[in-house]
């Protein structure tokens, strides 16, 4: 690192080094192609950062520069023009023309580099930026809706971990990880701590024939993103801050203590058993007689805030010359959490808070004509935190504490709890007062630093089109926690007072001083890649190019590994890939790639493998006939193409397996036919007690374990319509993934294995789907628009799995989806004992216990009893596997307004939990107040076998609440995902305030969510909603340039 | 220097903008926890209205409501008083104040007095008067608990004073001044037995283990006529039949010696209980097989000591903590383990136990919760049961006219086993709550509202009508009467 430094300095005091005098003055007017003058044009001496004027509200310019130098003149939107000063005074009047870009200009960021639009043959969807930035803390977050190919969901909105789970083009396998593969200036890095103002280009790679170079790394998709660079111009400032204020999309409201209290009564007597209240306890939870024993607690009121701040700034700086250009930026992220902790009685905050700086600096340097070095170093250190105990618990223990069960503090200031510590459930039971407040708190800081080195040598010496880049990256990662952690003393009241009328306190949970717990982990990763490109024009219609490539790359995590050897070793790949692509004219295209990929998790002579992808592409739009008959139709390109792709992801049940191909040794351990667990085996005779350990196999070797293949079709259509006004691309996409790694389950027992079962490539899963998005760009006299939409289809579904046969094919997962939803298929509520005596039993808990307004189930074998044999495939999967967006925009005389609409569908889940199923688990848990008050079945009341909800019971009910039709909720949503009013300062007013442009905006987000599902925030997927809700949020913000 | 300059001014533009930003965000909102209610005082310039109490009559303990208004939230400014006695005054909304009705309220007439936060305002007392009723009631005798740490320990002293560690097994008795006393067996496995002088409201501590020199006490029982010796079964831990003379399994102590001196009765195997037959014949039992042992049948002349004959096994094959509790008519003896309750019947001739017979409870041993009659009611882990004499069976003239009162220790209840084997709950489980939770420490009703945490041991005051009970998880002594 050092050594980079030193030579980076060395670099930027030699480009500083000065030039002879000999000076002119320069002068002139400088206007637009229709003779305006144009203000705020830059005008600036080629190579001389910082040397230069702006054109003032005349047009006019002045500059004194040393002779034979360049002037360079540019403004956004007008091409850029060069003038050369010769060594007397001139006056220069400047005529700037609009820079033209039409569609065959267009560049797509692709595996190989920056690649005109027309030229790709692979599924690339390119996304802008502008489109990304959003007051979201994660890029992630920005995709659902936004970005072609990518399905995309967020689980959480607590600051810290509010960002989204995405896949592109779906989840096309049960196995490994289905993550794509996210590269930042060419290395791995996390999107979520990816300052969004950096990003310059943004683009999604999904066919085999556009990951194929990235190996088996590229199997689930790739996002690539390149971070901005300095430009050969004057310095650029830009500065921008927002305000955001965060409230919640959808807050569950839980029923209040008298009605908790009333159905707590009603689940017991229609039960047949003793209610819990009488008339005189209701009275006194209602007037608040006694609050100790019979509190009315509003536990979300109490600890949620209405609302939480975020801060967000950023700026950056970029300039530079032809020698070197840099860019610099930094921003600071604030969010703000949602909890009310009461500041003024601790030193420190308890709050969910989340705190981020980053920072990037990026600098290119042309060492000779021929020879470019870029440097960049990013960072961002994070800093989140959260009460002592941990902060989920809070979320938890809302939803856990009935309003009538505890007071916050009981009268003589004991703090009250529900659970002895003892039990497991130990935290989740501290009342959410406590654990927000009253348990110390919690710091995690993390520490990211990625650098990276680029050189990129032109051979055009040794034969032209001929280049060579290498590339150097190190990125290190560290995270600390420190807890300080401690609990007052805790107490729960008994049912009664004592004869004296004194309240029966027994103490819980013992107090804890304050202790501290740290920790820390860290990791670093280094990639080497070395490029070797060739591009050729031959003759004036054939262009070749070609590219080969070496990459190796290294992670190593020696932090919190313990004793397991294998965790210790750095995780290494390495590959070769290469590319091929003729063209003729920008009409036909032929492509082939591949990637031969060596993995450490297979044994000998299975650690190859090797990756071809061909593709192939044809412009309609410029064959002769087309180009001078239909001269509306800009490009008209279908692509197919056709590859594989390996991963080499082992999981079993969500662990990574490493080095599968070996086997483990250990002390035999058994469990007798008591339940006694033993080690060793006992020799001699009966109750002898002559143990000796044993050694056998603890994980049998899988040796011939191997790659997962994907195997990926892919054709597409891209189309631009009248001058590029409209654009549209469209692909369907077909994968097969077979060779899924999965542990051997069912092998006979003959087989003699009693440990861990060997694994093998044995699962298949098919995926396909469509994806496309379109433009329109139209101008209403003075207003001009666009209408952008996309959408994401997939469907996937299991053709082969390690599984039993079973005589019902419903059972099997082969045929399905992965994660398809399963359940029982509800046929509405028992009307009366008739109705329960005339249908199959239903065998869930026991059946003499199932009630008129229970829940009455399909007996889908028709065998007359109703168990688990009835499960059918119900639905779709949590995830979406449809989401599509729609946006409009426009702009008008300085004001910009962008309102974008996302949805999602074919998603399923359960709901489930105590707030759904009253009383499941007794006191534990709140009821929702839309349960409480709705058309529910009660007895006497409401006996309509079609009741949203089933006869109350209390402490669960096994033939109830379990996963059924009845309980199946519809995910799908639409929402009002972003609407952004802008409005930029008239220029005149800009120069007098002496800045390059300003501009206000507002943008809300997460506006207006519609949906069939109202229980909670339906994008969460959530089955029981404890989860800290999405933020539904309004921004204020100003963004300068200087 | 001019463009140093402009650049400058930017800057200052757009700091200040960026500032005016924060600054207007800045605010924070209140909210959170805001601490307890502050309370109200009785506005001593307004009149002071009592206008109802409810409800007319009730038992101990129940909650009454004074209603009105101007009555202030201070508790500690209300003064409730029902007849004669100072009732625990809980709540009061000013309108409403919420009390207990006390005990020995007989009397009836109920004065409230309200002050406010400095002087008296007001008294009043209801013409009508509250009529107190009569029920079964648990209450606590003694036991001094730490509320903090539910810790106590050896302690003796007055009924206000003493501590118990986990009182296990009661033995009522009366000496020979006449004095009311329980004897204690504290812990489980004799950590001391306690003397609770009920005449004299004293507890004091008769012998400890080390001074005894005893194991494992588990139970005691008094010779069958005589009741001058009082003998200890000893868990010595010596399950094998080899091992029978290796330790005492049972001892005794003499009323002349206060039961303060304890001599070795009996080598055997691990023994849990021991009953005294009325014609002096002796049976314990142990762990292996759940066999039943006619105490000193056999002379093993080789090691000169006695040794038991083996009768039968009270549940074939498997083996519990067996607690034998006779009959006062000596006609059977009940067995109480494997969750059940057995009944073995005397034979009074040959002087022996015959085998044991499900009496209440699970034939395959389960454990539970249900009140049932014979094999279809479920206990959980019962201990200690007592007789008592039942005066219907002696009006309708029945041969066994004893009712069993039993500790069911895990279900936390005093059970009652018919002869006819019905089993129904006699007190405890009451309060019934959210959280389903049926121990603790409430006194009341003793099926609505009371609650015992693991009781073990029982006896029973015929005189008075009163049971005790070790409640052994609350460390305290409980009564069981009408009041």
């Amino acid at each position: 690192m050092k050594k980079y430094l030193i030579f980076l300095l060395y670099i930027l005091v030699c480009s500083m080094s000065g030039y002879a005098q000999n000076k002119v003055t320069v002068s002139g007017v400088i206007s637009d192609e229709t003779g305006q003058p144009l203000i705020g044009a830059n005008v600036v001496v080629r190579d001389r950062p910082g040397l230069g004027v702006v054109s003032d509200i005349d047009g006019k310019f002045k500059i004194e520069v040393e002779a034979f130098q360049y002037l360079v003149f540019s403004y956004i939107g007008y091409e850029k023009q060069e003038h050369l000063i010769k060594d007397k005074n001139l006056v220069l009047n400047i005529k700037m023309e609009p820079s033209k870009e039409t569609a065959l200009d267009e560049v797509t960021i692709t595996a190989t580099g920056p690649q005109k639009k027309v030229t790709v043959t692979g599924a690339i969807t390119t996304v802008e930026t502008a489109t990304l930035k959003t007051p979201v803390s994660s890029v992630s977050n920005a995709l659902a809706g936004n970005v072609a190919g990518v399905l995309a969901m967020q689980r959480s909105g607590q600051p810290g971990s509010n960002t989204s789970e995405f896949w592109i083009r779906g989840i096309s396998t049960f196995g490994g990880s289905s993550s794509a593969l996210v590269l930042v200036d060419g290395f791995e890095r996390s999107l979520d701590e990816l300052n969004i103002e950096d990003i310059q280009d943004f683009s999604v790679l999904k066919d085999a024939s556009a990951t194929a170079i990235y190996g088996s790394r590229g199997a689930n998709g790739v996002i690539l993103i390149t971070t901005k660079r300095g430009a050969d111009a004057k310095v650029d400032i830009n500065v921008k801050a927002e305000y955001t204020w965060t409230t919640r999309t959808m807050t569950p409201k839980f029923a209040d203590g008298l009605t908790y209290a009333a159905m707590a009564n009603e689940a017991m007597t229609t039960r047949n058993r003793k209610a819990i209240y009488s008339q005189q306890e209701l009275m006194m939870i209602d007037q608040q007689l006694d609050p100790d024993i019979y509190p009315n607690v509003d536990w979300m009121g109490l600890l949620l805030k209405d609302g939480a701040p975020t801060y967000r700034a950023s700026m950056n700086i970029k300039g530079g010359g032809s020698k070197a250009r840099y860019y610099l930026s930094g921003s600071l992220l604030d969010e703000g959490g949602m909890y009310n902790v009461d500041n003024a009685m601790n030193q420190y905050n308890t709050n969910a808070n989340y705190k981020r700086y980053n920072y990037r600096l990026n600098v290119d340097m042309n060492l000779s004509t021929t020879t470019l070095v870029q440097v960049g170093i990013g960072g961002a250190l994070e800093q989140t935190n959260h009460a002592g105990a941990n902060s989920d618990y809070i979320w938890t223990s809302v939803f856990g504490y009935n309003p009538i069960s505890m007071p916050v503090m009981y009268s003589n200031g004991y703090v009250p709890v529900l659970l002895e510590e003892a039990s497991d459930m130990a935290e989740y039971r501290y009342n959410p007062w406590t654990v927000a407040t009253q348990t110390g708190y919690s710091e995690i800081w993390k520490n990211t630093i990625n650098s990276n080195i680029t050189l990129d040598q032109d051979l055009k010496f040794i034969t032209p089109g001929l280049k060579f880049v290498g590339r150097f990256g190190y990125d290190t990662y560290n995270e600390n926690y420190i807890q300080r952690r401690k609990n007052p003393e805790m107490w729960r009241a008994e049912r009664q007072r004592d004869s004296n009328g004194n309240v029966v306190f027994n103490r819980l949970v013992k107090e804890r001083l304050l202790a501290q717990y740290a920790s820390a982990s860290g990791d670093r990763k280094d990639f080497f890649e070395a490029v070797l490109s060739y591009n050729k024009d031959v003759a004036q219609d054939h262009n070749i190019s070609s590219i080969f490539k070496y990459t190796c790359d290294n992670y190593v995590n020696t932090s919190n590994v313990g004793s397991d050897i294998m965790e210790g070793i750095a995780r290494r790949h390495q590959g070769i890939a290469g590319n091929v692509a003729y063209r003729y004219k920008l009409r036909y295209f032929l492509n082939f790639n591949f990637g031969y990929n060596g993995s450490e998790n297979f044994a000998k002579g299975h650690q190859y493998g090797f990756f071809p992808a061909y593709s192939a592409a044809w412009n309609l739009a410029e064959e002769n006939f087309i180009k001078d008959n239909v001269t509306w139709l800009n490009m008209f390109k279908i692509r197919y193409s056709y590859g594989e792709v390996g991963t080499d992801n082992s999981k079993i049940n969500d662990k990574t397996i490493r080095f599968p191909y070996l086997a483990d040794f250990g002390n035999y351990e058994r469990v007798t036919n008591a339940g006694e667990e033993l080690t060793g085996y006992n020799w001699g005779d009966l109750n002898g007690t002559f143990n000796y350990d044993g050694l056998t196999y603890i994980n049998v070797a899988s040796n011939n374990v191997t790659w997962e293949i994907a195997k990926k079709h892919d054709l597409g259509l891209d189309l631009y319509l009248f001058n590029e006004k409209f654009g549209l691309t469209v692909d369907y996409f077909n994968e097969k993934r077979s060779g899924i790694y999965m542990q051997r389950n069912y092998l006979p027992d003959m087989v003699g294995i009693q440990w861990s079962n060997p694994a093998a490539n044995v699962g298949r899963v098919k995926s396909e789907g469509f994806d496309g998005n379109f433009k329109l760009d139209t101008k209403l006299g003075p207003v001009g628009a666009q209408i952008r939409g996309n959408f994401t289809y997939s469907k996937n579904e299991i053709e082969e799995k390690d599984e039993m046969i079973n005589r019902y094919p419903y059972l099997r997962e082969t045929g399905f989806r992965v994660n398809q939803a399963r359940g029982l298929v509800a046929l509405g509520l028992f009307e009366d004992y008739d109705d329960i005596r005339n249908s199959p039993r239903q065998d869930f808990g026991d059946s003499k216990d199932v009630m008129p307004g229970d829940i009455k189930y399909k007996d889908v074998n028709g065998d007359g009893v109703v168990n688990n044999n009835d499960i059918v495939p119900i639905g779709a999967t949590t995830q979406p596997n449809l989401i599509y967006g729609l946006g409009v925009s426009a702009n008008w005389n300085g004001f910009d307004i962008n309102i974008h609409f996302q949805g999602a569908g074919k998603s399923n889940f359960f709901i489930n939990g105590s707030t759904v199923y009253p009383f499941q688990s007794g006191e534990w848990g709140n009821i929702l107040d839309k349960v409480a008050h709705s058309n529910r079945w009660i007895l006497g009341e409401n006996e309509d076998p079609n009741a949203e909800y089933p006869r109350l019971s209390y402490g669960g009910n096994s033939n109830n609440y379990r996963a059924s039709t009845y309980w199946l909720r519809d995910g799908s949503y639409v929402r009002l995902k972003t609407l952004e009013i802008g409005y930029t300062l008239p220029k005149t007013l800009t120069r007098k305030l002496f800045l390059g442009s300003a501009r206000f905006h507002f943008i809300g987000q997460n506006l207006l969510t519609f949906s069939k599902f109202k229980l909670w925030d339906p994008e969460m997927g959530s089955s029981n909603g404890q989860k800290y809700p999405l933020g539904k949020t309004i921004t204020i913000g100003l963004t300068v340039n200087i | 220097m001019k463009i140093k300059h402009l650049l400058m001014c930017r800057f200052k533009v757009v700091a200040s903008l960026l500032i005016a930003g924060f600054i207007i965000s800045g605010c924070s909102e209140d909210g959170g926890y805001e601490g307890p209610k502050p309370v109200t005082y009785c506005d001593a310039s307004k009149p002071v209205v009592f206008s109802d109490y409810t409800p007319k009559e009730g038992l101990v303990r129940t909650s009454m409501y004074i209603e009105g208004s101007n009555f202030g939230t201070d508790v500690s400014k209300i003064e409730v008083t029902i007849g004669g006695v100072q009732a625990p005054v809980i709540g009061s909304s000013g309108t409403k104040i919420y009390v207990m009705v006390p005990r020995k309220s007989n009397e009836g007439t109920v004065k409230v007095t309200i002050k406010d936060d400095k002087t008296f305002v007001k008294e009043h007392t209801f013409d009508e008067h509250f009529n107190l009723k009569t029920t079964l009631q648990v209450g606590t005798l003694t036991g001094k608990v730490d509320p903090s740490t539910n810790a106590s320990s050896i302690i003796d002293g007055t009924f206000a004073e003493a501590e118990f560690q986990n009182p296990w097994w009661l033995e009522f008795d009366k000496d020979e001044e006449g004095n009311k006393i329980i004897y204690c067996i504290d812990t489980e496995n004799l950590n001391a037995l306690r003397k609770i002088d009920l005449t004299n409201q004293y507890v004091s501590t008769v012998f400890t283990k080390g001074q005894a020199g005893v194991h494992q006490v588990k139970s005691m029982t008094f010779e069958g006529t005589s009741r001058d010796t009082l003998f200890f079964v000893d868990d010595n831990g010596r399950g094998n039949w080899n091992d029978r003379h290796q330790m005492p399994n049972i001892f005794y102590a003499l009323r002349s010696e206060k039961f303060r001196k304890v001599y070795t009765y009996l080598y055997g195997q691990c023994s849990y209980s021991a009953v005294s037959m009325n014609d002096g014949a002796m049976f314990y039992n142990t762990w292996t097989s759940s066999t039943v042992y006619k105490a000193k049948s056999v002379w093993d002349s080789a090691d000169k000591l006695w040794d038991g004959l083996a009768l039968f096994s009270v549940k074939a094959n498997s083996s519990d903590h067996v607690f034998m509790i006779k009959h006062p008519d000596d006609l059977y003896v009940y067995m109480v383990g494997f969750h059940g309750v057995y009944k073995c019947a005397y034979d009074k001739v040959n002087k022996v136990l015959v085998s044991a017979v499900l009496h209440a409870g699970d034939l395959n041993g389960g454990s539970g919760y249900v009140d049932a009659p014979g094999s279809g009611a479920r206990f959980n882990r019962p201990r200690q049961g007592v007789f008592v004499k039942n005066e219907e069976y002696v009006k309708e003239g029945k041969e066994d006219v004893y009712d069993f009162y039993l500790c069911d220790h895990n279900n936390n209840a005093i059970r009652k086993v018919t002869p006819n084997g019905e089993v129904s709950t006699f007190a405890g489980r009451g309060s019934v709550g959210t959280d389903g939770k049926v121990w603790g420490w409430i006194d009341g009703d003793a099926r609505e509202t009371a609650r015992f945490r693991e009781p073990c041991g029982i006896c029973y005051d015929e005189e008075e009508g009163i049971f005790y009970v070790a409640d052994k998880e609350n460390k305290r002594i409980r009564t069981i009467s009408i009041e």
